[in-house]
């Protein structure tokens, strides 16, 4: 038997975030780690959250624009 | 918990039925129920039905103080929480209808156009023009569901199977903290409700809530309690998440202009970020994969969906109809 982790997952939906789970690591851009504060998180995609880098399905209230951005 | 005070012929007799021994049922109890398909016009605020069904439903949570266990599964109590459910399904379905080029396939992007739609006038009002006071009376109305978040979907488990039972499990350790102490949302909404000095005990204030919020939980609790509905189930908790992010951004900002701490949001911000993830899992991944391996339960799924936004708006203009003419939203306590 294998020790290693399984892949990091990560689920793109259709006018939506990326959706990541498994085992991973969020950090900004100088490697300081972001607490993910649960174990399964959404990504923006669209750029449209107050709460970046997580998604806080804003690009849903944006209609039109947002979703044709992805 | 105490057994809440009757509201009307039905509870009044089936709350002194419940302090005795589990039996039959009175008959002049039992022709009330009857009856009631011709004696409530609307059960959804029926005071006396809602009551009676968030009672019956109480005995399969945590039960009542000095109530006997076993009248939850007694024949008798279930024959009549049956006849109480049937006026509130016929009501709450009376204005719910089925999308004609709805297909099995749609059923995804359809709950999330469906619930993801834009701020209602009650969150607008929340967000911007409540005072503190209003603000503690929408916290006492959803007290009566949110201190139990979670729990009726969890009976949803055992009745799916593969990637939908996976995502429902997923959204579902989210809702109970991943596990960890103090972190499930029901015991955050209790630290909502302490920093705005209410009692977070659960039914603290149930004389208090109306019909029209009792049906918030009692809808979840009557799709819960029936494997035949677990579609509806399915369709509660998408309708539930989806837009989930939206509505707690709201209610977050709106206590954050009324000056409520970061511990008291704690709950609403807890669920901005939480729900853009739940909202995703349970449109897709869960009636998607549910639809898909079940294709004759896509429209009990759709039907749950649309039922619950029925009573949320019933709940929501009970609310806002209170405040626009300058009175509370509780149920007045009768003078002692």
């Amino acid at each position: 038997m294998s020790d290693e982790q399984p892949p990091v997952e990560i689920t793109v939906y259709e006018n939506g975030p990326a959706v990541v789970r498994g085992t991973y690591k969020l950090q900004d851009r100088d490697r300081k780690e972001i607490d993910p504060g649960r174990a399964t998180i959404a990504l923006c995609r669209c750029g449209l959250s107050a709460f970046k880098p997580f998604c806080d399905g804003n690009h849903a209230l944006r209609g039109g624009a947002a979703r044709s951005a992805l | 918990m105490r057994l809440p005070a009757p509201r009307g012929p039905i509870s009044t007799e089936l709350f002194a039925c419940l302090s005795g021994e589990p039996g039959p049922l009175p008959s002049q109890l039992t022709e009330l129920v009857d009856a009631l398909p011709r004696t409530t016009t609307d059960a959804r605020s029926d005071e006396d039905v809602q009551i009676s069904l968030w009672t019956c439903y109480g005995l399969a949570y945590a039960g009542f103080d000095g109530v006997d266990e076993r009248w939850e599964w007694q024949p008798s109590l279930l024959a009549l929480r049956g006849g109480l459910e049937a006026v509130f399904e016929r009501d709450v379905l009376a204005e719910v209808r089925l999308p004609e080029d709805l297909t099995p396939e749609k059923v995804p992007t359809f709950l999330m156009d469906l619930c993801g739609a834009v701020p209602t006038e009650f969150l607008k009002f929340v967000h911007q023009n409540a005072t503190l006071e209003q603000f503690r009376e929408m916290a006492i109305h959803r007290s009566i569901d949110a201190l139990h978040e979670g729990d009726a979907h969890t009976w949803a488990i055992p009745r799916v199977t593969g990637r939908a039972k996976s995502a429902l499990i997923e959204i579902q350790a989210d809702e109970y903290g991943g596990g960890m102490p103090g972190r499930s949302h029901a015991e955050l909404y209790e630290i909502l409700m302490s920093e705005l000095d209410l009692d977070p005990e659960y039914g603290a204030y149930i004389e208090q809530i109306p019909a029209a919020s009792l049906g918030l939980h009692n809808i979840r609790s009557m799709f819960g309690l029936h494997q035949r509905w677990r579609g509806r189930l399915l369709g509660n908790l998408a309708a539930t998440e989806i837009g989930s992010s939206l509505i707690n951004r709201h209610f977050s900002e709106g206590l954050a202009r009324l000056g409520g701490s970061k511990r008291a949001r704690w709950f609403y911000d807890e669920h901005i970020l939480a729900d853009a993830v739940h909202e995703q899992l349970a449109a897709h991944d869960m009636c998607g994969a549910f639809v898909a391996d079940y294709p004759t339960e896509w429209e009990s799924v759709v039907i749950g969906a649309l039922a619950t936004l029925n009573v949320r708006g019933l709940f929501a203009t009970t609310v806002t109809g209170a405040w626009a003419a300058e009175v509370t939203s509780l149920r007045e306590l009768a003078t002692v």
